[in-house]
């Protein structure tokens, strides 16, 4: 054992160019993966906080009694996928348009009756905010009599969806071909690595080194070179991630569970590397 | 000890290395090889410490068979044959001590064993003087007694020798050739390929002859 690492620690330190480029090239994909992974998760986050928002209104016909709403309620909240109904009445319909107006409050100040309806907010299993549901709910809460109008924002919502699909589908392909070329580009390296010694390998073979004691050096040389490069891109990822959220509160990381996970992809793929590549130069020769 | 047995290789479909190769040799023996290059000595060599398998035929060393040897056991085969080249084949980042020592360690000798086993053939191999010194600091001649040291330092039965003199002068070629006659007189076979006619002359051994493949003459 202390021959295999003495084995490896020479090997490292007579290779330190290919060392240094192994290093660098497992860092830098590990770098790019960890922010593809927190574009991800925050994009992801982003979504269902724009989800969460979806709701749909329904306004009511004006002088409907207390039972008469609460009849209402009950009766839509029978319907498949709802799971809250909260009633909005005249005045806090109007309170809350107030507010929103602003400075511009004036002008529903100078009308002499509240014009804005009573209404249900109506909100949905999240499994249930798909433009389709949506559509068949809104039909179905349209036809109870006392409703006047219902609205869930259609053409906002079917743009941003559609825009989503199309996002996951770009993320999910390019999240691929990042880890497979991270992997390749991994054991490329290694491989180049493994290929600039071949006359040492081969003397070890001539004098009879069996292929696990060849084996094993390079696979500690890629679990040293790979220990390296996460440590450095798992903090370069903590400290972009501590930065991101500190200016962006809204902004999440899960920050250890990121450098925890990219951490250990990158020894990983640093010994899955390096054992891929040994393996191949020792397979191609007896 | 070392059998052929009706020895045939293929490179390509129509390309024969060796054809039709029978012979033995028997402990203690001293071979020449001898060939003009591309007459098949060394694919002949790499089929002893079966780095090359035959395409018909059979070949015995140490009373395993090229057709039956598994992969897992060919190390184990390598550790009792010594092998050198024309191209010496040195670790260039490890001094004369490590280059020897390296021969032991890989196969995992104990630190006292590879250190006793070194220094008594840096002894033998009169290298004492220069074991701190590193292969691009030594002369061919130098080159090639650490390469057999390595070799012997695991105690081979048989030292196969692959144009050992072809990167040295002739002066030095003498020295090298002595220095494997008294291994020789020591137990160990020996079979050295050349096509160093000089070398063999007067030298009273067995001579293999190559050429184009075939064995011409078991002189």
């Amino acid at each position: 054992m202390i021959i295999i690492i003495r084995e490896a620690i020479r090997g490292m330190i007579h290779n330190k160019m290919m060392v240094f480029v192994t290093i660098a090239v497992i860092s830098f994909s590990l770098i790019i993966l960890g922010g593809f992974s927190i574009f991800t998760i925050n994009g992801l986050r982003f979504i269902n906080l724009a989800e969460s928002k979806i709701k749909i209104e329904a306004f009511l016909a004006d002088g409907l009694s207390t039972a008469e709403v609460d009849s209402l309620s009950k009766r839509i909240g029978n319907i498949e996928g709802v799971i809250n109904i909260s009633y909005i009445s005249k005045d806090e319909a109007y309170k809350s348009f107030k507010d929103r107006l602003g400075k511009d409050k004036d002008m529903l100040e100078a009308l002499s009756v509240n014009p804005l309806p009573a209404s249900l907010e109506i909100d949905l299993d999240p499994a249930y905010k798909t433009l389709e549901n949506l559509d068949k709910i809104s039909l179905k809460v349209a036809l109870f009599s006392g409703i006047e109008d219902v609205s869930y924002g259609k053409r906002w919502i079917a743009k941003v969806d559609k825009i989503i699909k199309v996002l996951l589908l770009a993320d999910l392909i390019f999240g691929i071909i990042l880890l497979v070329s991270s992997i390749l580009l991994v054991t490329m390296t290694v491989r180049l690595n493994v290929e600039s010694r071949r006359d040492h390998i081969d003397i070890m073979r001539l004098v009879g080194a069996t292929d696990s004691f060849i084996r094993i050096p390079f696979i500690f040389e890629g679990l040293i070179a790979s220990f390296i490069s996460s440590v450095i891109s798992a903090s370069v990822i903590y400290g972009v991630l501590f930065l991101l959220t500190s200016r962006f509160k809204d902004m999440r990381g899960d920050m250890n569970v990121i450098a925890v996970s990219i951490f250990i992809l990158g020894i990983l793929i640093g010994i899955i590397g390096s054992k891929i590549a040994v393996d191949k130069y020792l397979k191609e020769r007896v | 000890m070392i059998e052929f047995s009706h020895v045939y290789k293929y490179f390509k479909k129509d390309w024969a290395a060796l054809e039709d190769i029978s012979f033995k040799i028997q402990k203690g023996d001293f071979v020449f090889l001898t060939g003009v290059s591309g007459s098949g000595k060394s694919t002949l060599l790499k089929l002893i410490y079966m780095e090359e398998k035959p395409t018909k035929g059979e070949v015995f060393v140490d009373n395993l068979s090229s057709a039956t040897i598994r992969k897992n056991d060919i190390p184990f085969l390598r550790r009792k044959i010594g092998v050198i080249f024309q191209d010496f084949k040195l670790l260039e980042d490890r001094n004369v001590y490590e280059n020897i020592a390296f021969g032991l360690e890989v196969t995992g000798g104990s630190r006292r064993l590879v250190r006793e086993k070194t220094l008594e053939i840096l002894q033998k191999l009169r290298l004492g003087h220069r074991r701190n010194a590193f292969p691009y600091q030594l002369s061919g001649g130098e080159k090639q007694r650490v390469a057999i040291g390595r070799a012997l330092v695991r105690e081979p039965f048989i030292l196969l020798a692959d144009e050992p003199t072809g990167n040295i002068d002739p002066e030095t070629s003498k020295d090298i050739l002595k220095l494997m006659k008294d291994i020789n007189a020591e137990g160990t076979a020996v079979l050295m390929a050349t096509h160093d006619i000089d070398l063999v002359k007067g030298s009273g051994k067995r001579v293999l002859n190559l050429e184009h493949g075939k064995l011409m003459g078991d002189l």
